[in-house]
């Protein structure tokens, strides 16, 4: 059978003989045909991740490899597409040294990138995660992707997924989501996004340049698409990407490695006290008394675990058993504008990473820092 | 049977005590003129103190030797009966005289060269406990030879939520903790639970829920093998034939276990054992009654851990309290309405025309 199109190109450009080195120095400025977009994906991993690429297989599809060099392995994702089809995508691992954090390097659509990709991702959860990005850290990359490209060109937002959490109203619901289609310059996006206390999960953006003919502007032909969970695409400029949103990425997933990291209590015994952590809350956000009960409802829902509320009023204390990996996790919240997170004797780095997410997804925004003793 | 709220009370009244004692404990630890942790201190919360007629265990026992120590006993909520308070007065008065022994005499070199009492009573018993106390001073019944102090505590939930300490009877030592404590002293509990490894047991027994949740919550999902969770739960259920994932222990191990990750060992480990033996098992026995666990041969227990619906405090709660869910409607008991019912028997049918088949229906001619 005649391989696909973006198998081809992959298989080229991630060639198992070329170190990770030589690929990152020499990453395509050109388009790639189609809908094929270059996809980076930063992960987290916490045990030894190559065997667990080795071993790996689902119904739904396996890992195997496809070519191996002294430089690296070339892997082979099989998965079965939206069609029932099974499709096969190249896919280079690079292991960044003296951290426990990865790149997943695919060519694919970004279709298929979810199909295969994050599907693989979340069956090797707990031992690897996403690294989530706040709202402040996505908007930085977005800064720092426009200053790094030519003065002429612009980056605007062409479809935006925002979620605005509801803890704050009567709500029913947790948190109200839109998708929109739009043409909105990045900088206005973020502005309205923190008028409106919303924050994006998935952006799709396109690089443009000012139109001659008027006062418009017109695409360059750069279009991608980014997400909180670490990952970035493009299908042009593949350098730029690289440079100027993967790089930073790469350090604040070093960075949230080590700060989650070794809290549990059966890890470092501390004879001064437990590494707990402190969601601070940013901007005017606070939760007050007569909001507890909405929380307690929030926290009641938090996703395989076992959540329970040991006191409600006037403070809330709840213990949490992440039941995917049996971490405990106990939430104090006994001021306004900071919540606890007080490590058991079991705290992965995985539990923390979801936790945080969660709360941050559907409490409110905050800053996640050492809690001073 | 106590309902569901007053379980839940009495949990939060433990849990407070146990906030209070630290929070004592903690500001009495504080070296005000360094700004830090005093060194040096001797922990002996819970242990044995020999008083001479006897032996008591203060739940409060700190001492910088060779310079101060302090003894103290908490009861939050003082207590209603007279016979009560009598036991309250009488045990004050064995501290005491451990207080006096602290100092030593011709027969023992002194451990500090000042020794306080302690009665650590919620704020709103304080008015009570000292006039208590200053009746049977004057009758007589009460006169403790070192200096003695009530200390009231409360949890005050301002912005922030802090633990209020002051004196507010008596003198304690040392001096400079006595002015402090006057002027009262507020713990902020974020404070109290970022500085301290979670203390969840002090000398008193704790309330069974309480010791179930901590045992379910915290002690065990850390024993189980973290690839045992998650994805491969499942796999390991049909295995198991049990539906749970599964883990044996004895009930030893589990109270050593306890007592050494959430007691005041935290704050010395030769402390003596609270939780108790005997409840710890008593624990284990209703996990067996619930189906939560299998006694296995010995002292071993096998148990099935999984998710508690509602979460585990919630579970036990209702296990242990006597109000019960709404009794559902069991299906067994009501037989479905029939879609034919059978034929009446009170009406007369003649037997000739009962045995003819049914006759079909017949469409109803046009006409």
């Amino acid at each position: 059978m005649k391989p696909s199109l973006a198998v081809s190109i992959a298989d080229s450009w991630l060639d198992a003989r070329r170190s990770i080195a030589e690929i990152v120095e020499t990453l395509p400025v050109e388009p790639l045909p189609q809908k094929l977009l270059a996809h980076f994906t930063v992960i987290n991993y916490r045990t030894e991740i190559a065997p667990l690429f080795d071993h790996f297989k689902r119904p739904w599809g396996a890992v195997t490899e496809r070519q191996r060099s002294e430089k690296g392995v070339l892997y082979n994702l099989e998965f079965e597409g939206v069609d029932d089809k099974r499709r096969s995508m190249p896919m280079r691992l690079w292991l960044l040294p003296e951290a426990t954090v990865a790149v997943l390097i695919t060519v694919c659509s970004n279709r298929d990138w979810r199909q295969g990709v994050k599907r693989l991702l979340d069956a090797l959860y707990p031992k690897v995660y996403s690294p989530f990005l706040s709202q402040v850290a996505l908007r930085t990359l977005f800064d720092g992707m426009g200053s790094a490209l030519k003065p002429h060109l612009s980056m605007r937002l062409t479809r935006v997924s925002s979620v605005r959490r509801l803890l704050q109203t009567r709500s029913r619901k947790r948190f109200e989501s839109e998708v929109t289609w739009t043409d909105i310059d990045v900088k206005s996006a973020f502005e309205a996004a923190l008028e409106e206390k919303s924050f994006f999960k998935n952006l799709a953006f396109e690089v443009c340049e000012p139109d001659e003919r008027a006062d418009v502007v017109r695409s360059e032909g750069t279009a991608g698409v980014a997400s909180r969970d670490a990952h970035f695409a493009v299908n042009k400029n593949v350098r730029w990407l690289y440079r100027s949103a993967v790089a930073p990425l790469l350090d604040e997933a070093r960075d949230r490695s080590v700060f989650l990291r070794g809290r549990g209590r059966a890890d470092s015994p501390r004879p001064d006290g437990v590494r707990a952590i402190a969601a601070r809350f940013t901007g005017n956000f606070r939760v007050t008394t007569e909001e507890l009960p909405q929380l307690t409802a929030i926290l009641r829902r938090y996703p395989d675990a076992s959540v329970s509320i040991l006191h409600a009023n006037p403070y809330l204390d709840a213990s949490v058993v992440d039941m995917r990996d049996g971490s405990s996790i106990e939430l104090l919240l006994a001021s306004e504008n900071q919540m606890l997170l007080l490590p058991g004797l079991r705290a992965t780095e995985s539990a923390l990473n979801r936790i945080c997410r969660f709360l941050y997804e559907q409490v409110g925004e905050a800053h996640f820092a050492d809690a001073r003793s | 049977m106590p309902s569901r709220a007053e379980l839940f009370k009495e949990i939060d009244s433990y849990r407070d005590t146990v906030y209070f004692l630290t929070a004592l404990i903690h500001e009495l630890s504080w070296d005000e003129t360094q700004k830090k942790k005093t060194s040096g201190l001797s922990n002996e919360h819970g242990a044995e103190q020999i008083y001479g007629g006897g032996s008591v265990t203060p739940d409060l026992a700190l001492l910088k030797c060779p310079e101060w120590g302090v003894l103290g006993e908490a009861k939050t909520s003082f207590s209603k009966s007279n016979a009560g308070r009598d036991k309250i007065r009488d045990q004050l008065l064995k501290y005491d005289a451990v207080a006096t022994r602290w100092l030593g005499d011709d027969k023992r070199p002194a451990r500090v060269k000042e020794a306080a009492c302690v009665l650590l009573t919620h704020m709103s018993r304080k008015v009570e406990a000292a006039d208590y106390l200053d009746a049977e001073r004057t009758a007589g019944r009460f006169q403790p030879v070192r200096p003695f102090a009530i200390v009231a505590a409360a949890r005050i939930p301002q912005v922030d939520v802090f633990i209020h300490l002051e004196k507010s009877y008596g003198s304690l030592v040392p001096r400079i903790k006595d002015e402090k404590l006057r002027k009262t002293v507020q713990v902020k509990l974020e404070q109290l639970r970022v500085s301290h490894d979670p203390v969840h047991f002090y000398d008193s027994s704790p309330p069974m829920p309480w010791l179930l949740t901590v045992l379910w919550d915290e002690l065990l999902p850390s024993l189980i093998p973290e690839n045992e969770f998650g994805e491969r739960k499942r796999e390991l259920a049909v295995q198991k034939q049990a539906g749970y994932l599964g883990i044996e222990l004895s009930v030893d191990d589990a109270a050593a276990k306890l007592r050494d990750r959430f007691s005041m060992r935290l704050l010395n480990p030769n402390l003596p054992e609270s939780p108790r033996l005997k409840e710890v098992e008593a624990a284990f026995q209703l996990l067996v009654t619930w189906g939560l666990a299998k006694k296995l041969e010995g002292r071993e227990f096998g148990i099935g851990y999984k998710k508690l619906r509602n979460g585990s405090l919630d579970y036990f709660l209702k296990k242990l309290s006597s109000d019960k869910e709404e009794p559902r409607l069991k299906t067994k008991d009501k037989k479905q309405i029939p879609l034919f019912p059978e034929p009446d028997s009170s009406i007369d049918i003649d037997p000739k025309e009962s045995a003819k088949p049914a006759k079909a229906l017949k469409p109803r001619s046009k006409n």
